[in-house]
Order: structure tokens, then C-alpha cells, then sequence
């Protein structure tokens, strides 16, 4: 198969997650198309690299990342929580509920975030984040520890204080 | 079911329903087609630029315009490189049992042995990292110890391939930042003398950047920060950096009054003073400058790095964050007009800063 056949095989499949994760990592759809297009533009670019690394989705999820981390960079693009941004969602999730998750992933830090959704949507070990993100295993551990205090807080008034409450470690 | 796993599960839940749109994998070729012929141009450029360079230099050194090969610049002899075979990797901090080392002999091999590697510094879309490697070979060190006792390394690693390379003056003197998709700036200092700028890359490449006069200051592509003293003055000084030409020219501005630089400065250049309420601005290739109407007692300003609203900021505004020296938030000074007005604004609470900014325009 040619570059463009495995590469076109390769975004039909994985495109509509790239999109999902980069829309949590950004805290705004507009911008996670951006961040996607960019990312699969570079992948392109780099075909013969990456699928002979032997592991596409790591390099994919290494550009989707330090994409994410260039933007971040320039802070004319900087992101808001300021600004009402709606997530497209499909049906089968309480709008409230969504709301609620939505607010409250889009109030941590960037670099909270990240470790969050590498952590526990691309179920990388605490190892495996800190080398993708360039930090130490202890900033790992303590910004996930933070986030999760966070989201814990930001969530227990939706959804119950008995639910979610629990000893911040 | 645990409360992290109630919430991991509710954030999946999230993720799962959000709708992502339907958009042709062809775009997505087509965008990478574009991106190849984008690169391709710039190599073409620079490989033009060489062949140039070269033919010249032939030119010049052998009388008859003869054809003899110019010979490849050897490796520098702190230079190593050692080929990996896929992915770049970690090298072992362990000494290895078949090498020692001459008493006094630092070289980056041994530094990188018997030394504490520093953290991997973030991997670019081009999978470029570095990492420095550093050796106390004193009693003690502390942060003031010199390049006599603090031995330093650096290496570069991309696409399986990693360059270990020497850095001089200790960790006091030495400074390194991600400069582009194959190569890193390192500047350091050898013994007494000035400064040294070198771009190196995974594949051995060393590039020393021959200072030259300072220039106007005009945002561009090639104008970085440097921290001169990364962890003990936070000085920051801004260059004009051409890799094609080998140069390095330190722009015109004002820098033992500029304590800090707004990180853009390709694309608009700007920042604060010390302690005096001062902001400087380039325009028209000179830096401007204002006395900010700073009301709080011993006032304390820096760039604002809260939350702005979406798409508020863009070249030409600027917001300065004016502190208690307890570091609480007073006010911003705001201008959205590269610096022909400014407003002042109350603010205690930064929450509020993004509306309030919102509503100047």
C-alpha cells in the first residue's frame, strides 16, 4: 500500500478519537480541529517515519500533544474560560451532566489537563506521560493528584457530594 | 466504584459521546501534501545557500578554480554520536565497567556516565529532545559553583539518533532552548571569554553563531529570548539569530532596564522593567517606552499571564499586571493600540480580569 492508502486508512479510523482528545485537551472544539488538522498534516509529512517506528498511535499522540503545547506557546491563542464554548455532542448524555464535566475539564491548568487525558483516556502509565510530556515522574504524580482534587470539587455539586467525595491525595 | 474511578468514568463518558465532525481523509492528504512542498522549499533554500558557500570557498583556496573535493569538517573530539536503532532513548547513568576515566578528564561521555541527567525536555513534532547531563566533581556544589566544579552535557536526541556535546561554565553560565525542527541553541562560556552560541543537532551537527552589532529591534522569524543567567538574575536578553548566515546579533534595546520579554517576540516585541513601572514597545524599529500610572505602594509589575477572553489577544496589545510586593493582584494596565493609549484598571481578583478585558474591545 502507498503512503496515501495507509495514511487514509490510518485518519478514517482514529480521526474521530484524535478529534475527542484533542477537544479535552484544548477546552475548545474550534481549536481541537485546528490542532487535529495540524497534527495529521505532520504525520503525512512524516508517514515513513512514523509507521516505521512500529508504534503510530504513540508518535500520533507525541505530534497531537506538542501541537497542543505550540499553540499554548503563543499566547495570542491563548484559551479562555472566560468564553461559553458548546461541545457537539452526540445524544445519550444528560446535557447537565455534560455541563457539568465540560466546565469543570476546562477549568484546569493545560498542564493538568494533559497529564489527565493521557493518563486516563490513553491509559498511559505514569512512566509513559512523563516521557510524552518531557516531565518527571513526580510532577506526573502530583499533577494528577491535583486535578483530580479539582474535578472532584467542580463536580460534586452536580453530581452529589456523597458520590464524589472522598480523601484528596 | 471508587471515587477517582468515578470520576475517570465520567470524563470517559464525556469523551465518548463528544461528536467529532465528518471531515474527507483527503483534506487531511492535501494538508500534508502542502506541509511536504513547504519543507521541500525551505531545504531547496538552504542546500542552495551551501552550494554557494562551497563554491565559493573552492574558489578561493585553490588558484586554477580546480575541482579537488573539499574535505568534510572533521568531529569536533567531545563530540559523540551513538545510532540507536528506533526510538530515542534514555541513555544509562551508570558507568560503564569497561571505560574509566583519567582523573580530571570531563568529557561528555563520562559526564553523561557517572553525572545527574536533567529532565528530557519536551520532544518537538520532529521528535527532537535534549537533556542536560551534569557532574559535581567538588566536595559541595551549590548554585553559584563554577564550570570548575560543576561539569555540564548535552545531549541531543531525534528520530534514533542522539550527539552528545560539550557545555563549558558550568550550569551557572550555560543555557539551552529548542531553536528549530532540528536543532537546538546552546550557549555557554569558555574559561574568561564571551559567550559562546553554538546550534547543535542529533546528527552531530555543530553550527558556532559568530556575534555580530547589534540590530534594530524588529519582531521576526529568528528573534529568540535568552536567559543569560537562567536560574539566578532571570535576565532575559532578545537576538536575532540567521542559521543560513551563522550569526547572532543581539537587538538594540534597553536590556539592563527590560526585566522581562513577552514570548512572541517574532512577532511583537515587548516587555516590563524591574521595579519602576515601566513598559518598552518596539515600533518602527526603535523601542518606545511609558511610566505606567502605578498606584499601589511599592508596586511590583510583570506581563499578565491570567486568562484572557478567546481571540483577545493579538500583536499589538498589552497587559501589564501591577502587584503588591506580596504578589496579590492590584490592577492591569491595559493597551490595545500598541501603546498610544492605556487604561488602568482596578482588578483584585483575576477571575474577573477576562471580562473586564472583554469589555475594553
Amino acid at each position: 500500500m502507498d503512503r496515501e492508502a495507509e495514511f487514509t486508512a490510518y485518519v478514517a479510523a482514529r480521526r474521530a478519537k484524535l478529534f475527542r482528545t484533542a477537544c479535552l485537551l484544548c477546552g475548545d472544539p474550534h481549536r481541537a480541529e485546528d490542532v487535529v488538522q495540524d497534527t495529521l498534516a505532520r504525520l503525512y509529512a512524516n508517514w515513513a517515519r512514523a509507521s516505521r517506528a512500529d508504534n503510530v498511535d504513540g508518535y500520533v499522540r507525541r505530534i497531537l500533544v506538542n501541537s497542543h503545547y505550540s499553540d499554548r506557546r503563543r499566547p495570542w491563542r491563548r484559551e479562555t474560560v472566560a468564553t461559553v464554548v458548546e461541545l457537539p455532542l452526540k445524544p445519550g448524555l444528560a446535557l447537565e451532566d455534560a455541563d457539568a464535566i465540560w466546565s469543570a475539564i476546562r477549568s484546569l491548568p493545560p498542564g493538568q489537563r494533559k497529564v489527565v487525558v493521557l493518563r486516563f483516556l490513553w491509559d498511559r502509565s505514569v512512566e509513559g506521560t512523563a516521557e510524552d510530556l518531557g516531565i518527571s515522574l513526580g510532577t506526573v504524580k502530583s499533577q494528577t493528584s491535583d486535578a483530580l482534587a479539582s474535578l472532584r470539587r467542580a463536580l460534586a455539586p452536580q453530581f452529589g457530594t456523597t458520590a464524589l467525595q472522598g480523601e484528596e491525595r | 466504584m471508587t471515587t477517582q474511578d468515578d470520576i475517570i468514568t465520567r470524563l470517559v463518558e464525556l469523551h465518548d459521546h463528544i461528536e467529532a465532525p465528518a471531515t474527507a481523509s483527503r483534506q487531511d492528504v492535501l494538508r500534508g501534501e502542502r506541509l511536504i512542498r513547504r519543507r521541500r522549499t525551505l531545504s531547496a533554500l538552504a542546500a542552495s545557500a551551501a552550494v554557494v558557500m562551497t563554491v565559493g570557498i573552492a574558489q578561493a583556496v585553490l588558484p586554477d578554480g580546480g575541482s579537488a573535493l573539499v574535505p568534510a569538517p572533521q568531529p569536533s573530539p567531545s563530540l559523540a554520536t551513538s545510532p540507536s536503532p528506533s526510538t530515542p532513548t534514555t541513555p544509562s547513568t551508570t558507568p560503564s565497567p569497561a571505560r574509566s576515566w583519567a582523573s580530571g578528564e570531563w568529557t561528555p561521555e563520562r559526564i553523561r556516565a557517572e553525572g545527574s541527567p536533567g529532565d528530557s525536555m519536551p520532544t518537538t513534532e520532529s521528535w527532537l529532545s535534549w537533556r542536560q547531563y551534569t557532574l559535581c566533581s567538588a566536595a559541595q556544589c551549590g548554585p553559584f559553583s563554577d564550570g570548575k566544579d560543576i561539569h555540564v552535557a548535552l545531549e541531543v536526541t531525534q528520530d534514533g539518533r542522539s550527539a552528545l556535546f560539550e557545555v563549558r561554565g558550568g550550569t551557572h553560565e550555560s543555557f539551552a532552548r529548542h531553536f528549530d525542527e532540528d536543532s537546538v541553541l546552546v550557549q555557554d562560556r569558555v574559561g574568561q571569554g564571551p559567550r559562546r552560541t553554538r546550534l547543535v543537532g542529533a546528527d552531530g551537527g555543530v553550527q558556532e553563531l559568530q556575534v555580530l552589532e547589534p540590530v534594530p529591534p524588529v519582531p521576526g522569524p529568528g528573534v529568540v529570548v535568552i536567559n543569560t543567567a537562567p536560574a539566578y538574575t532571570g535576565t532575559d536578553d532578545v537576538f536575532l539569530v540567521d542559521d543560513e548566515a551563522g550569526t547572532l546579533r543581539p537587538l538594540d534595546v534597553p536590556d539592563e532596564e527590560i526585566r522581562e520579554w513577552w514570548p512572541d517576540v517574532d512577532e511583537f516585541l515587548w516587555g516590563v522593567s524591574y521595579n519602576d513601572c515601566r513598559v518598552f514597545w518596539a515600533a518602527a524599529g526603535t523601542m518606545m517606552s511609558r511610566t505606567l500610572d502605578c498606584q499601589a505602594a511599592t508596586p511590583i509589575i510583570g506581563l499578565y499571564t491570567g486568562t484572557y477572553p478567546a481571540g483577545w489577544l493579538r500583536p499589538g496589545r498589552m497587559v501589564v499586571g501591577e502587584y503588591r510586593p506580596s504578589g496579590a493582584l492590584v490592577a492591569v494596565h491595559a493597551s490595545l493600540d500598541r501603546g498610544a493609549t492605556w487604561a488602568r484598571i482596578a482588578a483584585t481578583d483575576e477571575a474577573a480580569v477576562a471580562t473586564i478585558l472583554g469589555q475594553l474591545g
